[in-house]
């Protein structure tokens, strides 16, 4: 287990070092000179030549690279240029506001989700099992935005169930503010969390086991909840866990939208400030977190399915 | 090999809401051409009413209201097909040669290609796409083509993956083997053989792609990032998001039906293309 | 002495209502089990033998799989009458199946031995450990070295022989009368195979129950089976016992598919003979002839046949043909 766990990481070496390359190439080479959307068509030659000194882009491209590559790795990522302050304090700032609306949507989608999906896939072919699946993918249809923007107007504004937007440092008094952002998570994702639990779910009902167990005598609810579901959780951690670092990022509409400071707010708010080294951080940021969040996945295998724990 | 298609075609012909959904997609295909060539819905840009004016049934102009600068809502909606079908297309064009040739190389000869290709487009697909998208949407600058752009180099994974899967599934198939000894070269095999085989995988795939590409075209225009001087639902939702404040709810309204009916329209397409062309999956009930 | 009539099949039917049309997988047919011997059925692939016997534990898919005739009396009561709730008692209990594919068909997530508890827990009163003792007991039986470490394995751990052994294990481990097996040995190695087959007809001795074994292959059916039954699209063609009917064989698919078969240890004579393949292939069950449904492929097809289906007939004792001709 401990030499599978070591040969993960060694593989994942090469790939922090091309994402950290493919970022910088987007960033520093394809982008052409970031001080301009920066400072504006106005700005004067001086301006942008101390711009360009204090974010190091007048140095040879190599260097810049090597910079780069160190600021990742000691976790220092310069100024905000809109706001002055560390990047790495935003960041670090950002995340448990992130993680305060992320978190309990995750739960909540992933388990309604899956909850959902087992029943359907006990009613599968009934007219029940179509009417959700109908509803699943007219669900999918509509825009995040229209979700937001809806359940904003209607929710909070027009019937004041939930306050507009806003947030609070304590976090029982959280609770109310994330409370509509976070149903909205849910909903958006609901749709096509039940259809892709329900696959893995009916994959599952039509192997050979299955018929094994009911030839045992055991009654469907018990083949479904012990045979079918372990089986059908190896691909559902593996879909599962790939987004939970999106969860650090946050939502990034959503954060936006309901006044909730978080990464993903942080992000926009940089897109709307051309704050340069703000948005080159978020990305390394994400995908750092990514790549290890994909390792945790490869472990929780290990624990649910024996058959990998013995390559 | 044309019995296969014969009945994929037979199997979708069955289902009429897949057929339905198809003359929906060919409807706004129509629309956007319409729309950009003249025909329809032009001028967009002039005013026809007072600003905010809700919508009315004094003429079909008027049934969407109208926005800030009172110009129809309605028209408006209609171009917006243009920019959305476009992204769709163009960026499936970018991203299915890409990920076909990548996939296959990879899966056909394996070895160090495979590693050089698997670890490339692992790193790409390391980096979240919606922030990969709002990173290289950011850098290209804004407009229309950098969303094309976006969109092609980020959707090309998936595609390749599975292609990849398919070859090296396929490779070590016996008709291949026998391909191999009657003579035929790399080249023959993979494309006169193994290529028909993943076709469908490639169909699926587009009509999945196509609503993602819409879909992320209206976050990055909703961001400001995207479509500059041509009405997008995205824009309009943008707008929409101050405009519900004052009550005004019908530019969402109409962004968000015009978006609704052609996502919903290439799921189900996609959903019954996955069964008709590949019927061991099963994808509904 | 006559043996002890456990299960009776009288009439049974069973068809799949497709998209295509109803296919009508087994037609009226009717035999017997006997307890403590074994059943052989068998019949081309898509002959309706496995449709038989998940019949006969209704884990037919419903639907589109729908049981539309007959009877199925274990000892006197008819199983199609049966609550699904009674009906789970009888399965694995007094009638256990094993399947052909060893490998999927043990859940690959849990060890062997939790599947073989299973089975023991459900029907009957036991505590955990006896349940486990039990299992540890069964490994034994079926003849697993090292009972006591193999109970923790996994089966992906296992070869194809200690899978189907375990899956048999499972299968007798509240000693059922009726042991159906489909297949059990057609996804082994021929040595194995061999191995597999003595394991059954040993322990069908031991433990005294009814065995029906579906199978495509008639040197599995010599060697293990005293009746036996042929199946052709869907229907009863010949049955009898072994013995009789390897030495007389009356209808002329049996005919076809005992020449089939190659002799390496024969006369001279027989052994010089080129393998005769029977000509054609099984009609699709969507599309089959007026008639006897041989009548496409028989060397002795004659125009009454394709008139009306030739129904069983008794030609000696306990030997039943659907076929008009004598030969």
């Amino acid at each position: 287990m401990i030499t599978y766990i070591i040969r993960r990481l060694i593989y994942t070496i090469p790939i922090l070092l091309g994402v950290a390359f493919i970022i910088f190439t987007l960033f520093n080479l394809v982008g052409g000179d970031p001080t301009y959307q920066m400072l504006g068509k106005h700005a004067t030659v001086s301006q942008i030549e101390e711009l360009r000194h204090e974010l190091g882009l007048d140095k040879p491209q190599y260097l810049q690279f090597v910079d780069y590559l160190k600021q990742i790795v000691t976790f220092d990522f310069g100024r905000s240029y809109a706001t002055k302050q560390r990047i790495s304090n935003m960041i670090l700032n950002g995340i448990p506001a992130s993680l305060s609306l992320a978190i309990p949507a995750f739960i909540g989608e992933t388990f309604l989700g899956l909850a959902l999906a087992l029943f359907v896939a006990f009613f599968r072919g009934t007219f029940l099992d179509r009417t959700v699946v109908v509803f699943c993918v007219v669900g999918m249809s509509v825009s995040a935005l229209a979700y937001i923007l809806f359940g904003q107007y209607v929710l909070a504004y027009w019937l004041g169930l939930f306050p507009i937007s806003g947030y609070d440092p304590d976090p029982l008094l959280r609770l109310q503010y994330i409370a509509l952002p976070a149903l909205i998570w849910i909903t958006v994702s609901l749709g096509i969390n039940v259809r892709v639990f329900r696959t893995f779910v009916l994959d599952e009902i039509n192997q050979d086991y299955v018929r094994t167990a009911r030839a045992k005598g055991l009654n469907e609810i018990r083949t479904l909840f012990k045979h079918v579901l372990k089986n059908a959780l190896i691909p559902v951690i593996t879909y599962v866990v790939i987004q939970i670092p999106f969860l650090i990022t946050g939502s990034f509409l959503l954060e936006s939208f309901f006044g909730i400071p978080g990464l993903g707010s942080i992000t926009i708010d940089a897109i709307h400030n051309s704050d340069f080294p703000v948005i080159k951080a978020m990305t390394t940021i994400e995908t750092f977190l990514f790549i290890f969040a994909n390792l945790i996945t490869d472990v929780l295998y290990g624990v649910v399915d024996p058959r990998i724990k013995f390559k | 090999m044309n019995s296969l298609w014969v009945d994929a075609w037979n199997r979708l012909k069955q289902e009429k809401l897949a057929l339905f959904s198809l003359g929906i997609i060919l409807l706004y295909s129509l629309i956007a051409l319409a729309a950009k060539l003249g025909f329809l819905a032009t001028p967009w840009d002039v005013e026809i009413g007072a600003a905010y004016s809700p919508p009315s049934l004094e003429s079909l102009k008027h049934i969407f209201g109208t926005d800030i600068f009172g110009r129809s809502v309605l028209y408006k909606a209609l171009h917006g097909t243009r920019v959305a079908m476009s992204v769709g297309l163009v960026s499936a064009l970018i991203a299915t040669p890409i990920g076909v040739v990548l996939g296959s190389v990879a899966g056909y000869f394996g070895g160090k290609i495979d590693e050089a290709i698997v670890w490339f487009y692992t790193t790409i697909s390391s980096i979240p796409s919606i922030m990969l998208l709002i990173a290289i949407a950011y850098v290209l600058g804004k407009g229309i083509y950098s969303v094309y752009i976006a969109l092609g180099v980020t959707s090309w994974v998936s595609l390749a993956r599975l292609i990849r899967g398919e070859f090296m599934k396929h490779k070590t198939r016996e008709y291949v083997i026998a391909a191999e000894s009657i003579g035929a070269n790399h080249l023959k095999r993979i494309f006169k053989h193994i290529f028909p085989n993943v076709i469908h995988i490639v169909i699926i795939n587009v009509s999945l792609q196509f609503q993602i590409a819409i879909k992320s075209e209206v976050i990055l225009s909703y961001l400001g990032l995207g479509v500059q001087g041509q009405p997008s639902w995205g824009v309009m939702i943008d707008d929409a998001k101050l405009e519900l404040a004052r009550g005004v709810w019908w530019q969402l309204t109409a962004a968000t039906i015009g978006m609704f009916f052609v996502v919903l329209a290439f799921n189900i397409l996609g959903d019954a293309l996955r069964d008709a062309l590949d019927p061991k999956l099963k994808s509904r009930a | 002495m006559e043996a002890e009539k456990i299960l009776e099949i009288k009439n049974l039917t069973t068809q799949f209502n497709t998209q295509e049309g109803t296919v009508i997988a087994v037609d009226d047919i009717s035999f017997s089990i006997y307890k403590g011997k074994t059943l052989g059925i068998v019949g081309e692939s898509g002959c309706g033998k496995s449709v038989t016997s998940l019949s006969i534990m209704r884990l037919i898919p419903q639907p589109p799989g729908e049981i539309a005739k007959g009877e199925i009396l274990y000892r006197g009561q008819d199983l199609l009458k049966l609550s699904m709730s009674e009906m789970r008692k009888i399965r694995g209990n007094e009638i256990s199946m094993i399947f052909q594919e060893p490998m999927t068909s043990l859940n690959p997530v849990f060890t062997v031995g939790n599947q073989i508890m299973e089975a023991i827990l459900l029907h009957q009163k036991v505590t955990r450990r006896e349940a486990k003792n039990k299992a540890i007991e069964m490994l034994k039986l079926v003849g697993i070295p090292s009972p006591e470490e193999r109970i923790n394995d996994y089966p992906h751990q296992l070869s194809g022989g200690m899978r189907q052994r375990i899956m048999i294990a499972m299968a007798l481990s509240c000693n059922p009368n009726v042991l159906i097996a489909d297949e059990p040995t057609t996804a082994l190695d021929v040595t194995i195979q061999a191995q597999i087959l003595e394991l059954m007809k040993g322990l069908r001795e031991t433990l005294g129950m009814a065995m029906i074994l579906i199978t495509h292959d008639l040197g599995i059916i010599a060697e293990t089976a005293e009746e036996v039954i042929i199946m052709y699209a869907g229907k009863i063609v010949e049955q009898g016992p072994v013995r009789e009917i390897f030495a007389h064989p009356k209808h002329p698919y049996t005919r076809g598919l005992l020449n089939s078969i190659p002799n390496v240890t024969g006369a001279e004579k027989n052994r010089k003979k080129r393998l005769e393949a029977i000509p054609g292939i099984v009609p699709s069950l969507l599309d089959l002839p007026h008639g006897c449904r041989f009548q496409t492929r028989c060397p002795y097809v004659k125009d009454r046949c394709g008139h009306a289906e030739p129904k069983l007939r008794s030609i000696a004792t306990a030997h039943e043909i659907a076929c008009y001709e004598d030969l």
